[in-house]
């Protein structure tokens, strides 16, 4: 089955969106863009332009450039609505003979319903060349507000553009599919939709197998670009004051006033100020001159609080329509980018007393919504077969009661891990492997699931047996783990059932306690793991010392011994920092002792050639390798019985 | 002899069944397999391209320090030692640009407008110039190998 595309058209811009490998996600327009003007242009040449390229040429060619026919598609022309926007629109508008509404574009005249396929044709055609596939269906999203014609008008520029049109949705109700919320029966959702033009609120009632529209209100000519002219004027008229320049006058500056409002509006939703700074904005007889100025948050705050009231008082007045209380709403989502703005979620939240939601890009998540509509039809969001993860981490006990995670939490199953261990003393003939699931660092903290032993490994220095631990968990959450000594071959393994089994609640415990512990367990491990290379070094210094002890001088070889007592001493403080040092220090009295070995060699090398020489190499060679890995490696447990 | 007869068929219809099981599993195991290699070819053009907006990102803050000080270049009626130094930052961050594969649109004056490159942010009038000709450009526009980051602005003759 081809797939089926999600669009918002909006007044100012449209998205679209698509199920791709199971997730609904936002599909790039042409340009790589994932918003496209809404706007429509014919040029002298009778040459088409659709989105960002009409845009562009906007300037030059005013009278042949559609856009915000939003606004007038599905209406009759003598609508109020029709009337006001007449005076607001550069465009030739005219009645049509049916009564409703032609805009004139080039030489011809239009229904608002062909520009709008002229822009959801530009959407099929790059989405096919996006996707590499044909895409015949859509689902089209229209505000709460549309009544019958508008509705029917908006499939009609679905169908011209060469769509089968699925369903045309409301854009709140594309929200909360978005949110997931229409699974979860008898909620009342508030939708607070702050666009670019338009200001949409709507109140939706969720229940078995509908949602429905309670209420819907609005404003069709409140949006974000009224929060940047007002900051415009205010740097105009700053401005003005202080250079006695108006820069209301000079176009480029202008531009370069908005581009700078915009961007501080935006800064100001993160930011408690932001530096609007133009340098050479315009220039007189006394040479260039310099914008720079400060705007705090709650200066931005004060200049725009009539916009912000009047939307929180549509909320108030939709609730009551609805025949709700405040306290009857479960969930409030923001649409729009302007709900970025801390303001708003502020006062939202004090009327509804509940936190919006907002975790899904408010500019994206009707087409989103769209899209998952779109795949429920397709079947693509069924869950065919559900795969399980492991809700917590599983991983074995080592040297220093530390815990070594080998399948990390949320990794998706049937999953499998290898990691070979060594033995942390000599002649050890035994290891136990004690598996653990959880997120502490330290292995007591953690939920033991099982313990056995691998025994009759062949007596050998400690570090050189290789133990193979073998994690694997299948699809229903059975955790086999097994232990081979590589040198024997000898095996032992524990099944352990029901990994999965963990109560959501005890996993949301474990997890939040993780947290908290994070940092006093790090600090733990840290001081764990400079113990171990501390005891580490000591081992491998104290056998060279014996292997080599003729090619040490008697003062290095002091020097050695005192610094590996001091160090043993502080060994078993948790001073971590001294244990750091003192192991340092060994290190460069055991690396002076390597230089003198190898100084002695090369010179026994002189006189005595090969034959012995090669045997020191070999042997210091050894030792090196002996510090890498017990440094490096994690060590098992081991218990000695 | 029926009654082996009857268990031969029943140990037939199961083998049959398994049979079928077992060539389902096999094509749902490779059907994973593939999927998950496509998921994983799919996911690196993914990257690429989140690492391609990044850039742009980027890049979109940093011209406007570039077109300041271009401006300012354009202000410079002496060229002391200093001002050359900052004329040579400017030069260093385009060549900075040009190493991150954003270049500079070539945009001409006399030429045609083309909304594909470039934007119109000023029309005027003029005598002898043809409708739709670049009269001026106003700020230099950049891409990243073949997408626009910024079109080129600039003022349009309308006759």
């Amino acid at each position: 089955m081809s797939k089926i595309l999600g669009i918002d058209l909006g007044t100012t811009n449209s998205v679209m969106a698509g199920i791709i490998d199971g997730e609904p996600q936002i599909i790039d327009n042409k340009e790589g863009a994932r918003i496209t003007p809404s706007i429509v242009a014919m040029n002298r040449n009778n040459e088409r332009f659709v989105g960002v390229l009409a845009k562009r040429q906007q300037i030059t060619n005013p009278e042949n450039t559609i856009f915000s026919v939003k606004r007038l598609i599905g209406r009759k022309f003598s609508d109020k609505e029709v009337q006001k926007d007449l005076k607001l629109l550069p465009y030739e508008i005219r009645e049509s003979k049916d009564g409703g509404v032609d805009v004139k574009m080039g030489d011809k005249w239009y229904r608002p319903f062909e520009i709008s396929a002229m822009i959801l044709q530009k959407f099929k055609n790059d989405a096919e060349d996006r996707l590499g596939e044909k895409i015949n269906e859509v689902i089209i999203t229209c505000p709460a507000y549309f009544d019958d014609s508008q509705r029917k008008a908006t499939k009609v520029a679905g169908e011209i553009a060469g769509f089968k049109v699925r369903r045309v949705i409301n854009e709140p109700t594309a929200a909360a599919l978005a949110y997931g919320l229409s699974k979860k029966v008898d909620q009342q959702i508030v939708v607070y939709d702050f666009g670019g033009g338009t200001f949409d609120i709507s109140i939706l009632d969720v229940s078995e197998d509908t949602v429905e529209v309670k209420a819907t209100n609005g404003h069709t000519h409140l949006g974000g670009d009224d929060f940047d002219q007002k900051i415009i004027d205010w740097l105009v008229a700053q401005f003005k004051k202080d250079q006695g320049v108006d820069l209301s006058k000079d176009k480029l500056a202008l531009q370069r006033l908005k581009e700078g409002a915009e961007k501080a509006k935006i800064e100001l939703s993160t930011a408690i100020e932001s530096d609007i700074n133009l340098p050479f904005v315009t220039s007189d007889s006394s040479g260039p001159k310099h914008l720079t100025y400060k705007l705090t948050r709650a200066q931005l705050e004060d200049m725009v609080k009539e916009y912000i009231d009047k939307s929180i008082d549509l909320v108030k007045k939709t609730l009551k329509d609805a025949k709700f209380k405040t306290s009857d709403i479960d969930e409030i989502l923001l649409v729009g980018g302007q709900t970025r703005m801390p303001k708003i979620q502020e006062e939202l939240k004090n009327l509804l007393g509940r936190e919006p939601r907002k975790d899904i890009n408010p500019d994206e998540v009707v087409a989103i919504g769209a899209a998952i509509q779109a795949g429920v039809l397709q079947g693509d969001m069924k869950e065919i077969l559900l795969l399980d993860v492991a809700p917590l981490s599983l991983g074995i006990e080592t040297l220093g009661g530390v815990n070594t995670t080998l399948i990390n939490k949320n990794t998706t199953v049937p999953y499998s891990k290898k990691q070979v261990f060594s033995t942390a003393g000599d002649n050890q003939t035994s290891v136990q492997i004690k598996v653990l699931q959880g997120e502490r660092a330290m292995a007591i903290d953690n939920k033991p699931l099982g313990t056995f032993i691998l025994d009759g490994i062949p007596p050998a220095p400690r570090g050189l047996p290789q133990i193979e631990v073998d994690f694997e968990l299948d699809a229903n959450g059975i955790l086999q783990v097994s232990a081979t000594d590589k040198g024997t071959n000898k095996k032992q393994s524990i099944r352990i059932e029901g990994t999965c089994g963990v109560s959501d609640e005890e996993v949301e415990r474990m997890k939040k306690e993780a947290e908290l512990h994070a940092e006093e367990d790090k600090k733990k491990k840290e001081i764990i793991e400079a113990k171990n290379q501390a005891e580490a070094l000591v081992f491998s210094t104290q056998r060279t010392l014996i292997d080599a002890k003729d090619k040490i001088s008697e003062d290095t070889k002091k020097e050695i011994e005192q610094k590996i007592e001091e160090l043993n001493k502080i060994k078993e403080s948790d001073n971590i920092e001294e244990i750091k040092s003192k192991t340092q220090e060994l290190m460069q009295s055991a690396q002076k002792a390597g230089q003198e070995i190898y100084q002695k060699a090369q010179a026994e090398q002189k006189t005595e050639q090969e034959k012995e020489a090669g045997a020191e190499d070999n042997k210091e060679e050894k030792a090196e390798d002996k510090k890498e890995q017990d440094s490096e490696e994690g060590e098992a447990r081991e218990e000695d019985k | 002899m029926e009654k082996q007869n009857k268990e031969k068929i029943q140990k037939d219809k199961d083998l049959k069944a398994l049979k079928q099981e077992k060539d389902k599993y096999l094509a749902g195991w490779q059907r994973c397999q593939a999927d998950f290699l496509n998921y994983k070819k799919a996911e690196a053009e993914r990257l690429n391209a989140l690492v391609d907006y990044e850039i742009e990102d980027w890049a979109h803050e940093l011209l406007i320090v570039i077109d300041q000080l271009d401006r300012a270049r354009q202000e410079v009626k002496e060229k002391t030692s200093v001002i050359q130094g900052f004329l040579q930052i400017e030069e260093y961050f385009i060549n900075f640009l040009k190493s991150k594969d954003i270049k500079e649109i070539k945009t001409e004056v006399g030429k045609l407008f083309n909304p594909e490159i470039e934007e119109a942010v000023e029309t005027e009038e003029k005598k002898g110039a043809k409708d739709g000709e670049i009269l001026a450009i106003i700020q230099k526009g950049y891409k990243h190998k073949n997408k626009i980051i910024r079109p080129t602005r600039v003022k349009v003759a309308k006759n």
